[in-house]
């Protein structure tokens, strides 16, 4: 029976692998009941295991496999184990074997004995696998790796024999995937065997490998990086301290290589040996270590190198600061002062020139030092910590004092790191002593407050300095008291209240962040002293407020130092009082009105990021309050229109975060706006007058839930969408508001993307839809201003509806755009022009119609529209009957859209829209719009997917319409001095804008600054492995064109034309040239 | 390879000249930006209205002409770095603005277009030997950035050299200058240079 499952499985293994498995799971079955015996199967499978041909005795010795890995744990017997292993062992070399005895070894019965049996015979039979290939080395390398983590102890009994085993077969290896598994071994040996007597084979076995230059192929699917294999390298040659005579003086052969990655790789190992190795190692090569790697921070060349180095550093700080191991040998001294000695003593010596640039990489090295431990902080603070201070006596000049500053600032931090700051406690001081910057405080506080109060405005970076410092010595942990640290907020609120406006204002800008942090830990010295200083500089009334005029960094100040519950409270509080007593006055304009409700608005907005926060404290106060007293407004602040917005802003704001009851009463209050005299019932008619309180409306409006059925959105809506489009057009006729009327379109817009959801609604808004089509079609009939004004209207109605609609993708969606555009078809041209302007506000961003106010935006909407409308506008814009005002104002419509799309959408469209992008580089009307959003899509065009460009075909043509644009043709740029030297004469200036442009276009400097951009990205994104680079036979002509840019008027656009000029100089090579440097 | 000044004194970059100050009125409102960008009115955002509101700011008849002055040329050399050492001209001090000077080319017609920029460098030690390059390296910067219209004139400044006057001489040479710049090594520092300028 068995000898038949045999020959069955090996005649079916070469056709039928699942065939070939059910026999040997037979097999095995049967072993398992006891029906047959191993020596039985053995016998049966004899005569093909001693076959001559490899091919048949391999496919028995799979068979052997396939048996025990089918079989359970337990079947094998203590007898049949080693009998098994020992046969596969001696046919090692065979297929399938390797396989079987990775099974075996996992049994639980799989004895020490045999373990060293096997490792002995991979020893013996793989010293040389050079010729194998590597899935083969891999299968050996595994169960090399299982042996040793299922049978560690046996292969410790082996001693030096598994250890110089191991090496040897490994040795030699090159595959990144077998690699990170010898890498994982080598480890093991270097930490639980005893290494000593083969520190040269195991040293060379791993450091053979240092650097690794490996670079993974491209779509590399097994996903190693280089990263991946140096760290394990790394972890190799730092996990044990008796390679260290070896590892550090070749390591530090290696820094002096010129490849920026290879001293990256050492100093990463440095620091790794550093922190691993025993302090006794470490001690012995610690100033060796520190003579080498000072280099790569004193004179750096590169910013990360320098920090690699100073992590070295650290590390061997942190590790003489353990206590050496017992069995070490006693030092005669403390090996951290030993090694701290010569670091102090050379730093101390950099640091008499206190503004050369060694000075500032010693500050950094001191406090890297230093931030290692408490102990090496002592030791560092009490070699140089007097010496500083005598050092600032003696030093002349500013620049001087600033950079001693700036070195102690360092030290400050490492105080922090080591002793922990007034917020968090520090792990490396769990005793919690005080920071030994104890002693010199108040010499401290002295010396930096003196130079930040007692200096000229113009030492910016010295007060800058002085200012870091203070800081950091108020957070430092048990070191400065509260009346300390109030002293330091005193200094920063008179530099940002009183301090006059200097340069770029970097230094008040420090400061108020400075009391902001400091409010975050320390709210109450903010409530008690800046709090009140600030607020009392905050004018009563606009015209207060238009003498002073710094009531803003006053008000951004208050916004930004007020963070926590208790402030935020008081600060609106204080600021609503303000606002009451403002929207009784009147006057033209209300700017420092609108500034404290921006600031009310800013500091909720920035509490609401806490999605739990409610706001429903100031439902009654802000909304119910502040509407009541717009309603009956006729003229002040809150009949404005700016107020009325940012009232509305914070009043949506507040709805958003209420109760549902406050939410169902601001919906019963939209028109009425809480007014006491509510005449139930009639708000439909009268709308509300003053009609400016529209605005409030709006944002009460956008609010509300979808979900909510309170009020007026309770009953019918159409009705309701009827009058609003009344109200709109008779805002028309009568005294025209811009706003209202806006108002009213987006009140239009909310209800139909929000509220309609009735199928009879929704069939009443596509009638509503097509009249508003036809509307716009027919002509209008009086020729009167009025008639012209009324159909603008009617267009903004129409595209008010088709936003509504589409971004809820209503069933009827593709009619709309069709429409749409057939509509700009058929239109007269100045006609079309208007109504193209209405694409671009399809699919922008809508503060009312937006995600938070809970507006339905379909996921997919501006994918489809896009979609949809692209190949319409190509088809259109190729038709040979379309004259070329019509493809212009394709082109406006379609940059519209594409400003208001993002990226990811654009790019599958792009062969499409390719030809129009370019053709709209040309177009020779004034309307900046459309050159500005085509620029834009290029930017992106260029930066997230140069290779279409290039397979376009394009890039010339692309390349020449940008210098032109980027060119002012020389007349304007003549009228431009022209009109800057006759700047009063105004009349000039007019006659020049509005003259036709006809034989030149003048780009504006926002175009030509865009163009001179792309023009920038192209070099450095249009590269081309394959053919030459499509660039390089336009340089010349880019840069004599460029050389004109040089000589715009507007400085913005010379920068650019410089930064455009020196990429094409430097970055356009021939592939071949920059392969030879 | 050997410095030839390892440790130069380094200025910090708040204390560089640049032109926010001499436009101190104009950035009162500008810089407010994060809370006061909420008083604009909606409308702005809203394409048919936008066209009547924007365009006039975006003109060119509104501003004034900017001419090129001492800072925008300075603004050119100082963000240059220096051959030996990662740090910029500006911070090193081997340019500042006192040091550069536009003057008409021609003295007696200060109305016509050409202008002949002059820029002093000061090494950082007396006898840098990079003070050629850096020289070098300056020059082609300017002629690369400014208009044709103007003449470069890079020296070095009296006193602060050992050799200047022959530096200067070479620096003045059109040919050598065209013949230095075919040189490789030369060609390598000078892209190390402009590296750091955008």
């Amino acid at each position: 029976m068995a000898e038949d499952d045999a020959r069955a499985y090996v005649l079916a293994f070469e056709n039928n692998n699942t065939e070939a498995a059910r026999f040997a799971s037979q097999t095995a079955q049967r072993l398992q009941h006891g029906e047959c015996k191993l020596v039985d199967i053995i016998k049966a499978t004899g005569e093909y295991l001693q076959n001559t041909d490899p091919k048949i005795r391999e496919r028995a010795t799979n068979y052997l496999s396939a048996i025990i890995s089918a079989l359970p744990t337990k079947t094998l017997t203590r007898h049949d184990i080693p009998v098994l292993n020992l046969f596969l062992c001696s046919r090692i070399q065979d297929g399938g074997a390797i396989d079987g005895l990775s099974k075996l070894q996992r049994l639980d019965r799989y004895s020490k004995e045999n373990a060293q049996e096997l490792a002995q015979a991979i020893f013996d039979n793989f010293s040389d696998m050079s010729d194998r290939k590597q899935a083969e080395r891999y299968q050996v390398y595994m169960l090399l790796n299982e042996l040793l983590s299922n049978h560690r102890q046996a292969m410790l009994d082996m001693g030096d024999g598994s250890l110089l085993g191991y090496v040897h077969v490994v040795g030699g290896e090159k595959d990144p995937r077998n690699l990170m598994l010898i890498f994982s071994m080598l480890r093991v040996f270097m930490i639980e065997w005893d290494v000593s007597k083969h520190v040269d084979t195991m040293f060379d076995a791993v450091y053979a490998y240092f650097p690794i230059t490996f670079r993974p192929p491209p779509n590399d699917p097994y996903g190693i990086t280089a990263q991946d294999l140096k760290d394990r390298l790394k972890d190799c040659l730092a996990s044990t301290g008796t390679l260290a005579p070896s590892t550090f003086p070749n390591l530090l052969d290696r820094l002096d290589s010129t490849s920026e990655v290879v001293k990256k790789d050492v100093l990463q190992a440095l620091a790794a040996c550093a922190s691993n190795y025993d302090p006794a190692t470490i001690a012995q090569f610690s100033i060796p270590l520190w003579d080498a790697v000072k280099f790569e921070v004193l004179q750096a060349q590169e910013p990360f190198l320098a920090d690699e180095a100073l992590n070295v550093i650290k590390n061997i700080a942190i590790c003489l600061s353990r206590k050496a191991s017992p069995h070490a040998p006693e030092w005669k001294a403390d090996p951290l002062i030993q090694y701290l000695k010569p670091i102090n003593k050379e730093c101390l010596e950099h640091l008499q020139e206190p503004a050369s640039r060694q000075a500032g990489a010693s500050g950094d090295i001191l406090k890297a030092a230093a931030s290692a431990t408490a102990r090496s902080f002592e030791v560092v603070i009490k070699a140089i910590g007097p010496a500083l201070f005598s050092l600032q006596q003696s030093s002349e000049g500013i620049n001087n004092q600033r950079a001693i500053l700036s070195v102690v600032n360092k030290v400050f931090e490492a105080s922090i790191e080591v002793y922990g700051s007034w917020t968090a406690p520090s792990e490396k001081n769990k005793e919690e002593q005080p920071t030994l910057l104890a002693e010199f405080k108040d010499r401290l506080l002295a010396i930096y407050s003196r130079a930040l109060m007692s200096t000229v405005r113009e030492e910016v970076s010295y007060r800058l300095a002085a200012a870091k410092g203070l800081l950091l010595l108020a957070e430092q942990k048990h070191l400065v008291d509260e009346n300390e640290i109030g002293l330091i907020v005193q200094h920063f609120n008179e530099i940002v209240l009183d301090e006059e406006s200097y340069g770029r204002d970097e230094l008040k800008q420090r400061v108020m962040q400075s009391l902001a942090q400091i409010s975050q830990s320390r709210p109450r010295l903010i409530t008690d002293i800046t709090f009140p200083k600030f607020i009392a500089r905050l004018p009563d009334d606009e015209d207060q407020a238009a003498a002073s005029k710094d009531y803003q960094s006053v008000l951004e100040g208050l916004a930004e130092i007020s963070v926590g519950k208790d402030l935020l409270e008081t600060l609106i509080r204080r600021l609503l009082n303000k606002l009451d007593i403002l929207v009784q006055t009147s006057g033209q304009q209300y700017p420092y009105t609108c500034a404290i409700l921006s600031t009310v608005y800013y500091v909720l907005d920035r509490s609401a990021r806490d999605p739990q926060l409610s706001l429903d404290s100031y439902f009654q106060r802000v909304v119910v309050g502040f509407a009541r007293k717009a309603a009956s407004a006729s003229d002040g602040p809150l009949a404005d229109e700016t107020v009325l917005n940012l009232l509305g802003r914070t009043v949506n704001l507040i709805i958003r975060r209420s109760s549902n009851e406050n939410k169902d009463e601001a919906a019963q209050n939209i028109y009425n706006l809480f007014r006491e005299t509510s005449s139930n019932g009639a708000h439909h008619t009268s709308l509300i007058l003053p009609s400016n309180v529209l605005i409030l409306s709006t944002w009460i409006l956008a609010a509300l839930p979808k979900s909510s059925n309170a009020g007026i959105l309770g009953e019918p809506l159409i009705p309701l969408i009827r009058i609003l489009r009344k109200q709109a057009d008779r805002n028309t006729s009568t005294k025209y508001s811009v706003a209202v009327e806006q108002a009213c379109l987006k009140q239009i817009t909310i209800l139909i993307n929000k509220h309609v959801s009735k199928q009879e609604d929704i069939a009443e808004v596509e009638r509503f839809f097509y009249s508003a089509v036809e509307c716009v079609s027919g002509s209008s009939s009086g020729q009167a201003e009025e008639g012209e004004r009324d159909w603008h209207c009617a267009v903004r109605y129409l595209f008010t509806i088709s936003k509504a609609c589409l971004l809820r993708l209503m069933r009827f969606a593709d009619q709309i755009l069709i429409s749409l555009i057939n509509l700009l078809e058929s239109l007269p041209p100045e006609k079309a022009r208007y109504l193209a302007l209405g694409f671009g506000t399809l699919l922008s961003q809508d503060e009312i119609l937006s995600k938070v106010n809970e507006a339905q935006i379909r996921l997919l909407a501006p994918q489809r529209v896009f979609q949809k409308i692209v190949p319409m506008f190509s088809e259109h814009f190729r038709d040979p009957k379309a004259t070329q005002e019509q493809k212009e104002t394709y082109l406006i419509a379609l940059s519209g859209i594409l400003g208001s799309v993002s990226s990811d959408i654009v790019m599958p469209e792009l062969p499409t829209l390719l030809p129009l992008l370019l053709q709209s580089l040309e177009i020779s009307d004034a309307n900046q719009n459309v050159k500005v959003a085509t620029l834009e899509t290029m930017m992106v065009v260029i930066t997230k997917n140069p290779d279409a460009l290039i397979e376009s075909g394009h890039i010339p043509a692309l390349t020449r319409r940008l210098v032109a644009a980027a060119t002012l043709p020389k007349a304007s740029r003549k009228s431009a001095k022209a009109s800057a030297a006759m700047k009063t004469n105004k009349s000039i200036d007019t006659t020049m804008t509005d003259a036709p442009s006809s034989s030149v276009s003048s780009s504006s400097p926002k175009t030509r600054q865009l163009a001179l951009h792309c023009l920038t990205l192209l070099p450095q994104h249009v590269k081309d492995q394959k053919t030459p680079n499509p660039l390089l036979s336009l340089k010349r002509e880019v840069l004599n064109g460029l050389a004109i840019c040089l000589d715009d008027p507007r400085r913005d656009v010379r920068k650019e034309a410089v930064d455009a000029r020196a990429r094409w100089f430097r970055n356009v090579d021939d592939a071949d040239d920059s392969d030879e440097e | 390879m050997e410095l030839a000044n390892a440790n130069p004194v380094v200025l910090n970059p708040s204390d560089l000249p640049t032109r926010k100050q001499h436009t101190i009125s104009q950035g009162a409102d500008g810089k407010n930006a994060s809370i006061f960008t909420y008083s604009v009115p909606v409308n702005s955002t809203d394409p048919f209205f936008q066209s009547a509101s924007s365009e006039a700011s975006d003109s060119d008849d509104e501003y004034e002409a900017e001419a090129i002055d001492e800072q925008e040329i300075y603004d050119l050399v100082a963000t240059m770095s220096d051959p030996e050492h990662p740090i910029t001209l500006g911070a090193l001090a081997v340019v500042s603005l006192p040091d550069i000077s536009i003057r008409p080319t021609i003295p007696n017609r200060p109305e016509s277009p050409l202008k002949t920029v002059t820029v002093l460098v000061t090494p950082t030690i007396q006898h840098c030997s990079l003070a050629t390059v850096i020289g070098l390296g300056v020059r082609v910067r300017l002629e690369e950035s400014l208009p044709a219209r103007f003449r470069v004139d890079v020296k070095i400044k009296e006193g602060t050299h050992t050799t200047a006057d022959e530096v200067n001489k070479q620096l003045a040479d059109k040919e050598r200058v065209a013949a230095a710049l075919w040189n490789p090594t030369l060609q390598s520092f000078i892209k190390k240079m402009l590296e750091t300028c955008e």
